[in-house]
């Protein structure tokens, strides 16, 4: 059944509460099979991840992709999260990457690849380099459609479970994909903050196959940066939680530690960061194809400068609880600064957010410079256009000379203007739904209340 | 900052909550029609977050209520026409259990303001009321019933209070025009790599202030009250409000500390400005302090 009152929502929110069900079932599916006390082990036991791979191939996740007809990246940011909350780090966004590529091929190999990852017999790995490039340099590829791959790549994940190994040739548009199995790989396990460890791949002359690929091969690190945001975000969530019930029942000097200001504050502080990041993915999750970069940037920048630093303010706050492996919340330091650090990080999401906002326009081939609007939904999106062109002709932008010497807020504080707004039936607009007076006008000059936004119950 | 902001955005939510059939006929149809503006009388010299303990007493008499005391930082009381004002109707060991609200004219006999001069050129006002008679229909609520009355006019301020995202996004926009257009030593400081990941980190922030003030509005949409959302999205938008026009400055150098007007300004003295308008927002609508335990009861269930 469609739910009209989405129409009304911005789309980050309608897309948020949209996924609700899937949320809670893969909530419920990794409390049963991935136990929080286990998963700090589990992770690192090959035989457990391809067991939980096959699992996650018969709920479905392992089939997502970006196309149009797919569940698409809100159920993919929402199955990333849980990832992260549960301590289960499936190679679910390489699937996402792999499927999106190879579906810009028609090929039966790309399909037949498709098809075994949907299953779970296969599992993708792509290999990023540290800054979210592709360590081409260090690659040698032959010509021809099954060419001789060497040299070494980084920083590659989920090594002890893939099967297959996906990397650029060089070449625009195109990839390589090798066997994992092939002879010629080496993989050298590289321990870190990630667990289980990234590892360096070297290939030595391995066959592999190249595939020409529509995707726009330049989206992957970004996409790819936005899905491991999410997955920092779900264990900084679950870091929340395991706080705030330490607040409620620690005692400490005859009182319970989140009766302290000191305690609520620092959640306070969680919580809003927490928040930020939260909606900022949602919003990206969302976006248009064409609004989609951009977003996933910021979410990834906020992400970057926002969640290792609520990481730490957890630890404060467990006081030297949490500081023992023993304990839930180093897989979840782990996790957050492992991810967030990966392919170029806060600085590699900054560099785009700084490219989108400046480079178009000072090269004369892009948009005025400014903040793309939010997307708000249809409705309030219209009434945004229609007030903004309301004020271009009745606000001059700049204070009246004639108030010149008197107090700022005097200067501002102008009640001609105010009327106007008022015989635009405007100024009545916050107020709640029971008001009687909602419609109340000055004078009966505009039609533009047929543009609002209405009120509806959620 | 308009003539009719706090009217609208605060006074009239609360009085289609709390008013009488009366006053919502009265009051709300001119704030609708920008014939009524409000100032806000809370704060006094002993009271400010603390505000259960306020001395301002309204006392019956034969036709009303006579209202003595005192109020501070009234920004408003310059220019508005009637007060919102917090009175004492019980006893001060009844806290917030004895305090009402009125509405109270600001032409009425006995009001006398002496202004205070803040740093950011706004003009607030100290409020003497010396027995200012106001009639019975002035009180809005039940009588010492003025608490609900204030925490949910708060509730609404600081969701309009998140619209910050809104200025800054503005100055934002401004800033993001001069670095383009503007080069230093023979360079585009749009090449500056500090420059640029400066610009970014703000932009970031800036975002997430907006989709706190949306989320913020859905929370409303739904039917519900924004307490622990409204506060979360005041505490991040004023504060970024702070870092922004600070870092403005750092980004421009001293021709962005020339006020508007002055030979040399920078962006016609906008940060400079903003500098110095930005701790208003960190304080006004109860102070980030007070939010922040706001936002760890309300919104995390952590005990009182």
């Amino acid at each position: 059944m469609h739910d009209d009152t989405h129409d009304e929502l911005p789309p980050f929110v309608a897309a948020y509460q949209a996924t609700a069900m899937l949320r809670d079932a893969a909530r419920r599916h990794f409390h049963q099979c991935w136990p929080a006390n286990q998963a700090a082990h589990a992770c690192e036991d090959p035989g457990l991840m391809s067991a939980a791979w096959l699992d996650a191939a018969a709920q479905g996740w392992t089939s997502f992709g970006l196309e149009e007809d797919e569940p698409g990246m809100p159920s993919i940011l929402v199955l990333m999260e849980e990832t992260g909350r549960a301590g289960c780090p499936l190679p679910l966004s390489d699937a996402v990457l792999a499927h999106a590529v190879l579906a810009g091929n028609p090929d039966p190999e790309a399909d037949a690849l498709r098809q075994a990852i949907a299953d779970g017999r296969a599992s993708p790995a792509w290999a990023f380099g540290p800054c979210g490039e592709q360590e081409l340099l260090t690659l040698a590829v032959t010509p021809g459609r099954s060419p001789r791959v060497s040299g070494t790549v980084a920083h590659v994940e989920n090594t002890a479970i893939a099967t297959h190994l996906l990397v650029q040739s060089g070449a625009a548009a195109e990839i390589v994909i090798v066997s994992m199995a092939a002879p010629g790989v080496h993989v050298t396990p590289t321990p870190g903050l990630a667990r289980p460890a990234l590892a360096r791949v070297a290939l030595q002359r391995t066959e592999g196959l190249r595939l020409s690929t529509t995707f726009d091969l330049g989206r992957l690190p970004g996409l790819a940066r936005l899905m491991l945001s999410a997955r920092a975000l779900g264990a900084a969530r679950r870091g929340l939680e395991l706080l705030t019930e330490y607040a409620l029942t620690r005692t400490q000097f005859g009182k319970k530690i989140g009766q302290y200001q000191a305690i609520q504050h620092k959640l306070a502080d969680c919580l809003t960061g927490i928040e930020t990041v939260r909606l900022a993915v949602a919003r990206a999750g969302s976006a248009t194809p064409a609004e989609l970069g951009y977003a996933a940037s910021v979410a990834s920048a906020l992400a970057g400068q926002t969640l290792r630093q609520v990481c730490l303010q957890l630890h404060h706050g467990f006081g030297g609880v949490s500081f023992w492996e023993e304990h839930e919340m180093p897989r979840h330091f782990r996790r957050i600064h492992g991810d967030l650090v990966r392919l170029g990080g806060v600085h590699a999401a900054r560099r785009d957010v700084a490219a989108a906002l400046l480079d178009a326009a000072v090269i004369g081939a892009g948009p005025a410079l400014r903040l793309p609007d939010l997307d708000l939904g249809p409705a309030a999106n219209r009434f945004r256009q229609e007030l903004q062109a309301w004020l271009r002709i009745h606000w001059e932008g700049s204070l009246s000379p004639d108030t010149k010497g008197q107090p700022v807020n005097h200067r501002r504080a102008d009640r001609a203007f105010s009327g106007k707004l008022a015989d635009q039936g405007w100024l009545s607009l916050t107020w709640p739904a029971t008001s009687g007076d909602r419609r109340a006008r000055r004078s009966n000059t505009s039609s533009s209340r047929r543009s609002l936004p209405t009120r509806k119950r959620r | 900052m308009t003539w009719h902001n706090t009217a609208v955005n605060m006074i009239g939510p609360a009085l289609v909550l709390h008013g009488s059939a009366l006053q919502r006929a009265r009051l709300l149809s001119g704030i609708a029609k920008a014939d009524i503006s409000f100032a806000l009388g809370y704060s006094e010299p002993d009271h400010g977050s603390d505000l259960a303990g306020l001395r301002t007493t309204a006392t019956r008499s034969d036709d009303g209520w006579s209202i003595r005391g005192q109020k501070v930082y009234t920004s408003h009381a310059g220019f508005a026409t009637h007060l919102w004002l917090a009175a004492r109707t019980g006893t001060t060991e009844q806290r917030q259990r004895g305090i009402s609200i009125f509405v109270v004219p600001m032409e009425a006999p006995g009001i006398t303001l002496q202004p205070m001069h803040g740093l950011n050129g706004h003009r607030a006002n100290i409020v003497f009321l010396d027995d200012v008679r106001v009639d019975g229909d002035a009180l809005i609520g039940a009588v010492d019933g003025g608490w609900t009355v204030i925490t949910d006019a708060l509730a609404f301020e600081r969701v309009s209070l998140g619209a910050i995202a809104a200025r800054i996004r503005g100055y934002f926009d401004r800033l993001l025009a001069h670095v383009a257009s503007t080069a230093r030593g023979g360079r585009r400081l749009a090449d500056d790599p500090l420059t640029r990941d400066t610009l970014a980190r703000l932009a970031a922030e800036i975002e997430a202030a907006r989709l706190l003030a949306a989320d913020t509005t859905s929370v409303i949409a739904g039917g519900q009250v924004p307490l622990h959302q409204a506060a979360m999205s005041k505490t991040y938008a004023s504060e970024l409000m702070e870092r922004f026009a600070e870092a403005a400055l750092d980004m421009l150098g001293t021709g962005a500390a020339l006020a508007d007007g002055a030979e040399g300004t920078l962006v016609d003295g906008r940060f400079e400005y903003a500098v110095r308008d930005a701790l208003l927002f960190t304080i006004g609508g109860g102070t980030n302090e007070i939010q922040r335990t706001m936002i760890a009861q309300r919104g995390l269930g952590l005990p009182r």
